[in-house]
């Protein structure tokens, strides 16, 4: 069966990794006409929207010779994971807006087709589900929706989308949010 | 029928356009590929192992600690060692057809 082989979050203060990776799979790109790893996830969800967008370009400028896929992250995922603690983050910076999920689409497309985005739409890392964070799927709906109206596209979910934190999480929610073009569920 | 359709590598680590292609058929398809940590050979196995008794594609992935962990200093190293696991494994060599499981279906 198919594999894809992928690493996982990866914030400000690990990019020198991502940079090693990179190297390795430019190294083996080189040999193979691939890259080692299918694809690789950067995470600035903490930093700066601009920040978090201009930077991931300018990775997926470095992935994209090598047709690699980057997956990246916006909004906030609650919880605590890999040694980030958001547990008491305040609720509006865990839903991302469409509009935000625009300017990544535009930003992105034109360097390169293959990127995904783990949207915040009420994710919580770990198994508890704080009784105040809801999940809200329906958010991914508006994010296809807009950028759909925007770039004129026939394609009703232009966007590849990935579920954080979905541990506890409902059948219901998950196909939601699968209706709405989620293709990767991490399990953690 | 089924998702090797659409792929130009049908096991094994896929790459480029195949990952594109993987996730398009997602999306027609309304499924979503599980994506496990792994950390070890133990982990690699068991998640493969999954991944042919449910006849679905899947993503290994592994974070700075858990490659850390793995392969000591040298992350290449690991990757080097879990693409070697994951095409050379056994199970991959079982060849079968794939029928996609969806998660969280009705």
């Amino acid at each position: 069966m198919p594999v894809v082989l992928h690493t996982d979050h990866c914030a400000k203060k690990l990019l020198p990794w991502l940079d090693g990776m990179l190297d390795a799979d430019e190294a083996y790109f080189k040999e193979h006409g691939e890259p080692l790893f299918s694809s690789h996830m950067i995470d600035l969800s903490e930093e700066s929207v601009e920040y978090n967008i201009q930077t991931t370009a300018k990775y997926l400028k470095r992935a994209a010779p090598l047709k690699q896929w980057l997956e990246m992250e916006i909004g906030i995922t609650g919880g605590e994971e890999d040694g980030v603690n958001n547990e008491d983050v305040d609720n509006n910076s865990l839903y991302t807006q469409p509009e935000d999920i625009y300017e990544i689409y535009k930003t992105l497309s034109p360097i390169s087709p293959y990127f995904s985005i783990a949207a915040g739409f009420g994710n919580v890392h770990g198994v508890y589900k704080p009784g105040n964070v809801k999940l809200h799927p329906e958010l991914l709906d508006k994010h296809q929706k807009y950028v759909k109206e925007k770039t004129g596209s026939k394609d009703d979910k232009p966007v590849f989308l990935v579920f954080h934190g979905g541990s506890g999480s409902s059948k219901k929610e998950f196909s939601d949010a699968i209706s709405y073009g989620v293709v990767k569920v991490n399990l953690e | 029928m089924g998702v090797q359709d659409v792929l130009s590598r049908k096991s094994g680590v896929i790459v480029g356009e195949d990952v594109r292609a993987l996730f398009k058929y997602a999306q027609e398809k309304q499924f979503a590929i599980p994506a496990i940590n792994v950390t070890s050979s133990s982990t690699v196995v068991a998640a493969l192992e999954a991944a042919r008794d449910s006849k679905s594609p899947i993503i290994l992935q592994t974070s700075q600690g858990g490659a850390a962990y793995f392969a000591g200093k040298v992350s290449k190293s690991f990757a080097v060692g879990l693409r070697w696991a994951t095409n050379r494994s056994p199970i991959n060599a079982f060849g079968m057809p794939i029928n996609v499981e969806r998660i969280g279906s009705r």
